[in-house]
């Protein structure tokens, strides 16, 4: 009876989800956060149900089996993507419908899943140590333990402290491709003194990241500079939201993911995410980090180099943005406070020229460039990848500071148009 | 102490600490909906769901990880906090455990906590739950300093390491009044021990949840259990050492250590939602830079007072 009814509440609560987030997966995980269905969990240990949203790359098909097998099973496997269900899951994964909440649909599984049916998947990877004993001896002592590797890891050996010149053992290991801290498919191997990044190498780029279509629709047709407006100022929001996130500030970033889902013209960045808290983004960590200076300017383009004070912004070339009084917003000092400082009134300003363009009806002027909320996106050259940049940003920072450096960048490369509407017909 | 007394007394601890938590989570979840403008989900039930969600949830192993540690940490963390609740007088004829040094027992609550945090950090052996703890360590000393010299200040005016002579030395004027840095810096200690809100440096989102990382089912649950019992331990201290415990007019003892607590828990999640998280470096050299020195003057205030 007691069982019963604890089970009972048990399936009341939203279904904790881990996401794997693949190339084109941007808008389902947005879509998974407002679904009062779930909760999308930053571990996978701390889901039961893994989301598989958007393609996964080849390349990264073996993390994919490592993240599945570290959701505890009994798990439920989603599939919302076009990759090829593994053979290992083809009988118990749910497929997603488009047409339906994907968050419900989890949560039915899931549940059912609670109520003994079916019985879950099955792992994926081998019951047996990844790394297994290579040293001399049983494991304590002999000559692993002295520069050897033990269990395929080289001993923690002291190396100089970045800072003090203390010997401290460095932690090495890798992360990514789909945690939460980077953006989907990036794979990243650091070492850390303590809490101090002493090595950050990347290692895999991450996926392109699919634009809202309005911005590929407007390099070939006018289009209505209220929807373009608007799908900007929801982008930045959401890169907002993960900062906020990552700030301890929860709460206050599913506000902002909500108010970035249900734009209206005219709005105010602050009534939607509360003006107190984007302020106080200012006493969260890495603010004044993370300096982006010279060429890296230029290359790191859009909102990241308004930041940095270069002013360069394909709205300017626009005559209808110009009818409408456009003129880029910049910061000085390129650092990470500037960058969110930079999406605030970038968002602010473009629910302000989306609430005019509406007004006035105004259509942008195709010119085969359009400014996106990453940068310039033309036809021909897609925008591409400056994950690279952050290599040499975030060596020497806490790791607090830099995983909010990481945090107030747009770094992936653009999809291009071509593959956009290829997938579009697919669809 | 007799047969009787000893089950009373155990028993009034465990309802406080279930009563305490469930409230912390409920306020939790509603002060959250409100914030986020989330719907669904009823407060009153949430902290009862999720508790069954984890329940059910199955347990989690990690490679080489240190199954006991791994579980007698949260464990353990939860009885400091169950301690520290039993040494809170509820009445001036009912204090669960009447230590004489009570504000000492407290004291060393505290530094045992470093060290189980750091267990549960170390045990699943893996990066994000070890960085989680190396940050506790760094951050425990200066908390504990602070605290220390805060509830030196309140046993000042006692002349007692009793809490139960704390409350009744003000019986006139509440120390939240006499010494009003005190109950500030206890807070932030509170938060800091109970890694709550903005000093949530250990089990943090830029950690993928730290210390919790690698944690499922009801080693989770009773982790944040006793996060939680951790907040109502500080709460109930609090109200005792500086709003008056049990003291106030027209309703009985308990019942007015009860609002108090409530009162101060409700004050402590609603930061925990409102302010954001610093970089650790910049909170540890905010608490040694001021919060420290702002504890000595406290402390200073509060031996002038007692002398004149």
């Amino acid at each position: 009876m007691a069982v019963n009814w604890l089970r009972k509440l048990a399936s009341g609560a939203p279904v904790p989800v881990f996401p794997i987030v693949g190339r084109a997966g941007e808008s389902a995980l947005q879509a998974l956060y407002l679904s009062p269905a779930v909760t999308v969990t930053r571990s996978p240990r701390h889901a039961r149900a893994l989301a598989v949203l958007g393609v996964i790359g080849q390349r990264d098909r073996e993390a994919f089996r490592r993240v599945h097998d570290q959701v505890p099973a009994p798990r439920v496997t989603f599939w919302f993507s076009d990759t090829a269900i593994p053979e290992a899951l083809r009988s118990s994964v749910v497929i997603g419908e488009a047409s339906t909440d994907i968050g419900a649909q989890i949560a039915r599984a899931a549940k059912a899943l609670y109520g003994g049916q079916p019985s879950g998947d099955v792992d994926m990877c081998p019951d047996e140590p990844p790394a297994p004993w290579k040293g001399v001896g049983d494991g304590h002592g002999g000559e692993g333990m002295m520069g050897g590797k033990p269990y395929g890891r080289p001993m923690a050996m002291p190396e100089d402290d970045l800072r003090d010149g203390l010997q401290l053992d460095p932690l090495a290991f890798s992360i990514g491709p789909f945690s939460p801290l980077l953006p989907p498919g990036m794979v990243v191997e650091c070492k850390l003194h303590g809490d101090v990044v002493a090595q950050w190498e990347l290692v895999g780029r991450p996926y392109e990241r699919t634009l809202a279509p309005v911005f590929y629709q407007a390099l070939e047709e006018p289009v209505a500079i209220a929807d373009l407006e608007l799908a900007r100022a929801a982008s930045h929001l959401r890169g907002l939201a993960e900062a906020l996130q990552l700030a301890g500030l929860g709460a206050y970033a599913n506000r902002l993911r909500r108010g970035a889902a249900r734009l209206t013209p005219g709005q105010s960045v602050d009534k939607i995410g509360g003006s107190g808290v984007l302020r106080a983004l200012r006493w969260s960590a890495g603010t004044e980090k993370g300096v982006v200076e010279g060429d890296a300017r230029v290359r790191l383009r859009g909102p990241g180099a308004r930041a940095a004070g270069y002013p360069g912004d394909a709205r300017q070339n626009d005559p209808a943005y110009a009818a409408l009084g456009f003129k880029p917003v910049t910061q000085g000092g390129g650092t990470c406070v500037a960058r969110w400082k930079q999406w605030i009134e970038e968002a602010d300003q473009a629910l302000k020229l989306a609430e005019a363009a509406a007004r006035s009806q105004t259509m942008s002027s195709p010119s085969g460039l359009v400014e996106s909320p990453l940068g310039p996106l033309t036809k021909s050259s897609p925008l591409p990848d400056c994950s690279d940049l952050i290599d040499s940003l975030v060596v020497g920072l806490e790791w607090s500071e830099a995983i909010a450096v990481l945090s107030s960048f747009d770094l992936p490369a653009v999809r291009d148009l071509d593959s956009t509407r290829a997938r579009e017909d697919a669809s | 102490m007799s047969l009787a007394l000893l089950i009373v007394s155990v028993c009034s601890v465990l309802l406080a600490l279930a009563v305490g938590v469930y409230c912390v989570a409920a306020f939790d979840h509603a002060v959250e909906a409100r914030v986020s403008g989330a719907r669904g989900g009823s407060a009153l039930m949430a902290p009862l769901q999720q508790a069954a969600l984890l329940w059910y949830a199955p347990e989690n192993r990690t490679e080489t990880s240190d199954i006991p540690a791994w579980r007698v940490a949260p464990v353990l963390y939860l009885m400091f906090a169950a301690m520290g609740l039993a040494l809170v007088p509820w009445h001036s004829r009912f204090v669960p455990v009447d230590l004489s040094t009570g504000v000492v027992l407290w004291g060393a609550i505290e530094p045992l906590a470093t060290v189980v945090i750091f267990l549960k950090g170390w045990a699943p052996n893996a990066p994000f739950p070890i960085l989680g703890a190396y940050r506790y360590v760094s951050l425990g000393l200066s908390y504990i300093l602070v605290s220390m010299f805060v509830l030196i200040g309140v046993a000042l005016p006692a002349e007692s390491l009793q809490f139960k002579a704390v409350v009744e030395s003000q019986a006139e004027l509440w120390n939240v009044i006499r010494q009003p840095l005190g109950l500030p810096l206890f807070l932030i200690v509170g938060l800091g021990v109970s890694f709550w809100g903005p000093l949530n440096f250990i089990d943090a989102d830029d950690l993928n949840g730290g210390g919790a990382a690698e944690d499922s089912g009801r080693i989770r649950l009773l982790w944040a259990v006793g996060r939680a019992a951790m907040l109502v331990a500080f709460s109930a201290i609090g109200a005792t050492a500086f709003l008056g415990g049990w003291q106030g007019p027209w309703l009985p003892g308990p019942v007015w250590l009860g609002l108090k607590t409530l009162a101060l828990l409700l004050v402590l999640v609603v930061l925990g939602q409102y302010l954001p998280r610093p970089g650790p470096e910049r909170f540890l050299t905010i608490a040694w830079v001021v919060l420290l020195p702002l504890s000595f003057l406290n402390l200073a205030w509060a031996g002038v007072e007692a002398l004149l």
